[in-house]
């Protein structure tokens, strides 16, 4: 007997960008996230997205905020395959780089502009 | 039968007060608003001790001089005192190798107004909060920078008026900054 249940969703809340940035703040190196499960070029794409298109948005948000991290080397993006076209897309900190040289006060007054930059 | 000044005995110990407060004021070095405080003190360690006048053993006007003179002679004393223990030092002294900074802005905004006056504050949770802040800074782009800067000075709504930039713009920045502040595990403080 199958018992796959299709279309049924998670009673957890989904995961916003404001959640996902929030566990990062609080990670240390080796936790993981999972921050989608499914095909994500698909699933973001509005052509062939078949999610409302408000939590599309949010996942596209969630997977730019992954892709940023990354870029700044702050995680490492993999994915699990489950089946076809179907991952689980993880995020896993890193070890965070130093900060760099200055304390808040000094920084902040070196960078003090004459107006603000669009 | 305890002793009551008259209305004209009253009007003349309060002159004599007046003048004695402002005696204290210019010992002191104080500012002239206090001059009332001080009469008011005076005053009223005179009006306590009035139920020990006997006008047959002498005026109340040296009576009255007597322990205003006292009680002056004990406030100055204790003025002097409390201005030993403390180093008159302004919010806008700069701060020593502070690179331009002043006095005032090593103290935070949470610590409120106690701060200022040397009362005791969250000095660990200070320290902690600064090093987080130290930390947080190294993960913002540099030219986040500017932004931060100007928001330790003005609100986003004064920033909005100001800047050239459109409303939309900046509260986008903004919320921005928050994720980033976020993601350094500093989170929103309200």
């Amino acid at each position: 007997m199958d018992s796959t249940i299709t279309g049924f969703r998670s009673a957890e809340p989904p995961l916003t960008e404001t959640m996902f940035c929030a566990w990062f703040g609080s990670a240390v190196p080796g936790d993981r996230i999972v921050y989608h499960r499914g095909f994500l070029a698909v699933d973001a794409s509005p052509l062939t997205s078949t999610v409302p298109d408000a939590e599309r948005r949010a996942l596209l948000r969630i997977a730019e905020r992954a892709l940023q991290l990354a870029e700044d080397g702050l995680v490492h993006l993999v994915q699990r395959r489950m089946g076809e076209s179907d991952f689980t897309y993880l995020a896993i900190a890193r070890p965070r780089a130093r900060s760099r040289a200055g304390t808040l006060a000094s920084v902040l007054a070196a960078a003090k502009p004459t107006s603000i930059a669009a | 039968m305890p002793f009551t000044p008259t209305r004209a005995e009253i009007h003349a110990l309060q002159r004599s007060a007046d003048r004695v407060a402002l005696r204290i004021i210019r010992t002191c070095r104080i500012p002239r608003h206090e001059q009332e405080d001080l009469r008011q003190d005076l005053l009223t360690d005179l009006f306590a001790r009035l139920k020990g006048f006997d006008p047959a053993r002498g005026d109340l006007g040296a009576f009255a001089a007597a322990c205003i003179d006292h009680r002056a002679i004990r406030l100055t004393e204790r003025i002097l005192r409390g201005r030993a223990t403390m180093a008159p030092i302004s919010l806008d002294d700069p701060q020593p190798g502070g690179e331009g900074l002043t006095i005032g802005d090593s103290i935070a905004e949470a610590d409120g107004y106690a701060a200022w006056l040397g009362q005791p504050t969250e000095a660990f949770a200070a320290v902690e909060r600064r090093i987080d802040l130290d930390r947080a800074l190294g993960t913002l782009p540099a030219e986040t920078l500017p932004l931060c800067a100007e928001l330790t000075e003005r609100s986003p709504h004064e920033l909005a008026k100001a800047s050239p930039t459109s409303r939309a713009t900046l509260y986008r920045h903004l919320r921005e900054l928050r994720l980033r502040l976020l993601v350094a595990g500093i989170p929103a403080a309200a």
